[in-house]
């Protein structure tokens, strides 16, 4: 080419149509190759971990499916009216939102504004908006995916169960798709306004609107189980449903999609069409106003997000590490160090602590008021039954948070390998550390749920102490379990946790943990489900001849208890022992 | 040899002041980078360096004052398509391999496929990375990404070329393809920034040395103006200790600080 005809192209790139097509369709090529790229390394080099990935997410598509099938059978059974669902789905859709709404608006602001990747990119002759929309499709990409996974077998399976033509299946893509759009556009906008209007204080605005959230839940939660009248009865379901008015607000999307999915589900489907074309302009609308934001304002918030961040200063020692010094005083000082150390990153970390709290104080708040919730509690199947329910959601809950925080902690810490090595510590006391850390917060909180929880139910003492017991086991193998394999499976070239955590090794852990917790409860929920329903009818369960004394029931909850202590055990020392073995001949 | 005699200014900054909050990382500073000119930008960690660098790239903006590249406001989409930014710790797509991050690079710069290719070749064997160009990013050593980006820095052919820290990470070999670069480049008309702690470097390759601290530039001019301004005959390890106050037993700061008010430095 002529230098005449290069200079040409180098000053028509300069011109903004030219920029804008130059733009998208090397952003567009880009991902492409990437996407490709990550595939084909899958493909050629992670097989295993392909089918695993694949294999745990046709069980929690099928899990899911089962379990909504369910239910909507047994709604189903009642003959109620198509109203029931249309509350159903707001309250699901109405959830689904929110969490999109926040989850897109973190993505999107990282993405944006603490990215290496879009640093590199503002250097570029790149439309600010099309930089925008790179980071955009990303996160709308993660976010259809879980809303995918998550949505379409509560979808399939009520459309099975009240026999939903054609037309219903084939608009649960677009109704699913277009659906994350309304709140990532959302979310987007409002991640780039804040990063524009208080640039300093991104995590004290995260703060405020998680705070009211957690308080708006909890009132709406408190005011459901104070619904008067006797559960069930008709006058009771009007109250309550009333009480869920608001999800069937005109100008809400969650309301848009409920209608769509029941309209279209009972072959209605001018008015479902209807519905699903309102969410897929609404989305289209939100993707614009997004785009056009970022095209006003992308630049300017990301100077400001760069160049006016918090300069505030923190004490070296404060009462955490005080608290942590005299609790811990047992500990070796530098695994009590290490501990300090944790602590101080988890609690300077809100995206961390503010998810621990806000699961926890809901299930605090759901335990608070059980009785509340269920008329069934004077009969001791169901007592027992909603115990270990309380127990199970717990550990499920601490299975995840394990997975999500501790997993990651040996692959960011990896990174500060040149300087641990060095320290007068063992690797081994650095593993401990983390366990160590883990054991305590997770013991404190969960043991507190499940006292709260078994005081409210009012169930046996034996039961009580087999329940403090159980979780300390689970606490223990959790803990170890995400330690161990942490420091077996580390990433080192990874900066995200929660890309960390969204890999192999945090999907195996995830696995590891949820057999874990399936021997361990199951163990002792078995002999208790058959000593009461040997003891006492109720309804929804078959009888069974089996009627231990009280003696037989001990001694089979003590052997349970034996073990599933056993497995505690070997939850603890198999995971930490492959885990020191790896640390140990561990390269940095 | 120092060459005295540049083309028109590419890279303005004047009166440029930046605040981060209370703190002043930048203050008043003004500068030149005339066409066909390696300009050295020196100064201790915090000095106010990368603040400067960022804000000629655009990815900062001034609190006041004002940085124009090749006449354009720093940060428009007219200086960004004349300007090539190599930071000190380089972006890679892990996921793209070395010759799918250069092909994207020249797609973004509207090249034609013909001169792409004619000018990934060119600085794929300038920089020697040919052994490793169809190989994922993720795997390369830290030289390698090193290499790999300042061809794609230089592969849309930049009026303006700005570098922080570049002799991070590379090997001696790697260093001296670089500091060629330098040489070629400026000799091509290309204006060079460098941003810079090895002095040796600057010695031998600048024409013009920026000396910031505390965010004023304290002493600018050639090798030979900075001795003579500072009535120093020593290397310029000697000289930038002197001025930053490093030098022992010299409250070097003070004497810049009097050299200045003095007027005898900018």
């Amino acid at each position: 080419m002529s230098p005449e005809n290069e200079l040409k192209s180098m000053v028509a790139a300069i011109n903004p149509e030219v920029l804008d097509k130059n733009s998208k369709a090397s952003l567009k090529l880009l991902r492409g190759r990437i996407f490709h790229n990550l595939l084909a390394d899958l493909w050629q080099n992670n097989r295993l971990r392909l089918a695993i990935a694949i294999f745990c997410c046709t069980i929690f598509w099928l899990g899911m499916f089962v379990l909504f099938f369910g239910g909507f059978e047994f709604v189903e059974s009642f003959r109620l009216t198509s109203e029931i669902y249309e509350y159903l789905f707001g309250i699901f859709f109405f959830t689904l939102f929110v969490m999109l709404f926040f989850s897109n608006g973190i993505i999107i602001y990282a993405g944006l504004f603490h990215s290496r990747e879009t640093n590199w990119l503002m250097t570029q002759p790149l439309a600010e908006d099309r930089i925008f929309i790179h980071k955009f499709v990303e996160s709308f990409a993660f976010a259809s995916w879980g809303v995918l996974l998550l949505g379409s077998p509560v979808l399939v399976a009520y459309g099975l169960s009240i026999r939903a033509p054609a037309l219903f299946y084939i608009s649960i893509l677009p109704l699913l798709i277009a659906y994350v759009g309304i709140p990532a556009g959302l979310g987007s906008c409002s991640a780039m306004i804040i990063a524009w209007m208080v640039p300093r204080r991104p995590k004290t605005i995260l703060l405020c609107l998680i705070s009211i959230l957690v308080f708006s839940l909890v009132f709406f939660i408190w005011r459901l189980v104070r619904t008067p009248g006797t559960a069930l009865t008709a006058d009771w379901m009007d109250a309550f449903l009333n009480r869920l008015q608001f999800s069937r607000h005109p100008l809400l999307p969650s309301r848009w999609m409920s209608f769509a999915v029941v309209n279209l589900g009972t072959g209605k489907f001018i008015v479902g069409l209807q519905y699903l074309f309102v969410t897929i302009t609404n989305a289209a609308m939100a993707w614009l106003t997004a785009t056009w934001v970022s095209h006003k304002i992308l630049r300017i918030a990301f100077y400001r997000a760069q160049g006016e961040r918090s300069a505030r200063r923190r004490k070296a020692s404060n009462a955490i590490d005080k608290f942590f010094n005299r609790i811990f005083w047992f500990i070796d000082p530098h695994v009590r160090l290490l501990m300090i150390k944790d602590a101080r990153c988890f609690l300077r970390d809100p995206a961390q602590w503010s998810q621990f709290i806000i699961f926890f104080g809901l299930l605090a708040a759901y335990f608070w008021n059980i009785r509340k919730f269920s008329s069934n509690l004077d009969n001791l199947v169901w007592r027992n039954l909603i115990s270990f329910l309380n127990l199970s959601v717990t550990a499920l809950l601490l299975a995840t948070f394990t997975s999500r925080f501790i997993f990651p902690m040996m692959s960011l810490e990896g990174r500060n390998a040149w300087m641990l090595n060095l320290l007068p510590v063992r690797r081994s006391q650095i593993l401990w550390g983390k366990f160590t850390f883990s054991f305590s917060l997770s013991l404190f909180a969960s043991e507190l749920l499940l006292i709260i929880s078994d005081l409210q139910l009012g169930v046996y003492p034996a039961i009580v102490v087999s329940h403090v017991l159980l979780i300390m086991v689970i606490c223990a193998g959790l803990s170890a379990i995400s330690v161990g394999l942490g420091a077996k499976m580390p990433n080192y070239r990874e900066t995200d946790p929660s890309k960390i955590a969204a890999g192999f090794g945090g999907t195996l852990n995830l696995v590891v943990s949820l057999l874990f917790l399936l021997m361990t409860i199951g163990a002792v929920s078995l002999p208790c489900h058959l000593y009461f329903i040997g003891i006492q009818s109720a309804e929804g369960f078959r009888n069974f001849d089996l009627k231990w004394s009280s003696d037989q029931f001990q001694f089979w909850l003590i052997v349970a208890m034996i073990f599933s202590i056993a497995i505690g055990v070997l939850a603890v020392l198999v995971p930490i022992r492959i885990g020191l073995r790896q640390l140990a001949e561990q390269e940095f | 040899m120092t060459r005295t005699s540049f083309g028109e200014p590419r890279i303005v900054f004047q009166n440029v002041i930046k605040q981060f909050g209370p703190k002043t990382a930048v203050n008043g500073v003004s500068f030149e980078v005339r066409s066909g000119e390696i300009f050295a930008f020196l100064g201790p960690n915090g000095a106010g360096k990368t603040t400067s660098i960022k804000m000629i790239c655009g990815l900062m903006k001034p609190t006041s004052g004002q940085v124009l590249v090749c006449g354009h406001a720093a940060g428009t989409a007219e200086a960004r398509s004349r300007i090539a930014y190599v930071p000190d710790q380089p972006f890679l797509y892990d996921k793209l391999t070395g010759r799918e991050f250069l092909t994207f690079v020249t797609q973004m710069y509207g090249m034609p496929p013909e001169l792409a290719t004619e000018r990934i070749s060119k600085y794929v064997q300038l920089f020697e990375i040919e052994g490793f160009l169809d190989q994922l990013c993720e795997g390369y050593s830290q030289g390698m990404k090193q290499r790999l980006v300042f061809a794609s820095a230089l592969v849309h052919e930049p009026e303006v070329l700005v570098v922080d820290e570049p002799f991070v990470g590379l090997d001696p070999r790697s260093a001296r393809i670089v500091k060629r670069t330098f040489v070629d480049q400026a000799r091509s008309g290309v204006a060079v920034l460098m941003s810079i702690h090895l002095l040796s470097i600057a010695e031998d390759l600048a024409d013009r040395i920026g000396i910031i601290n505390h965010g004023k530039i304290i002493s600018m001019g050639t090798l030979g103006e900075l001795r003579d301004n500072l009535a120093h005959d020593g290397s310029l390890e000697d000289l930038f200790l002197a001025i930053t106050g490093d030098s022992e037993g010299e409250p070097g700061g003070d004497k810049a600080a009097d050299a200045v008010a003095e007027g005898l430095l900018p």
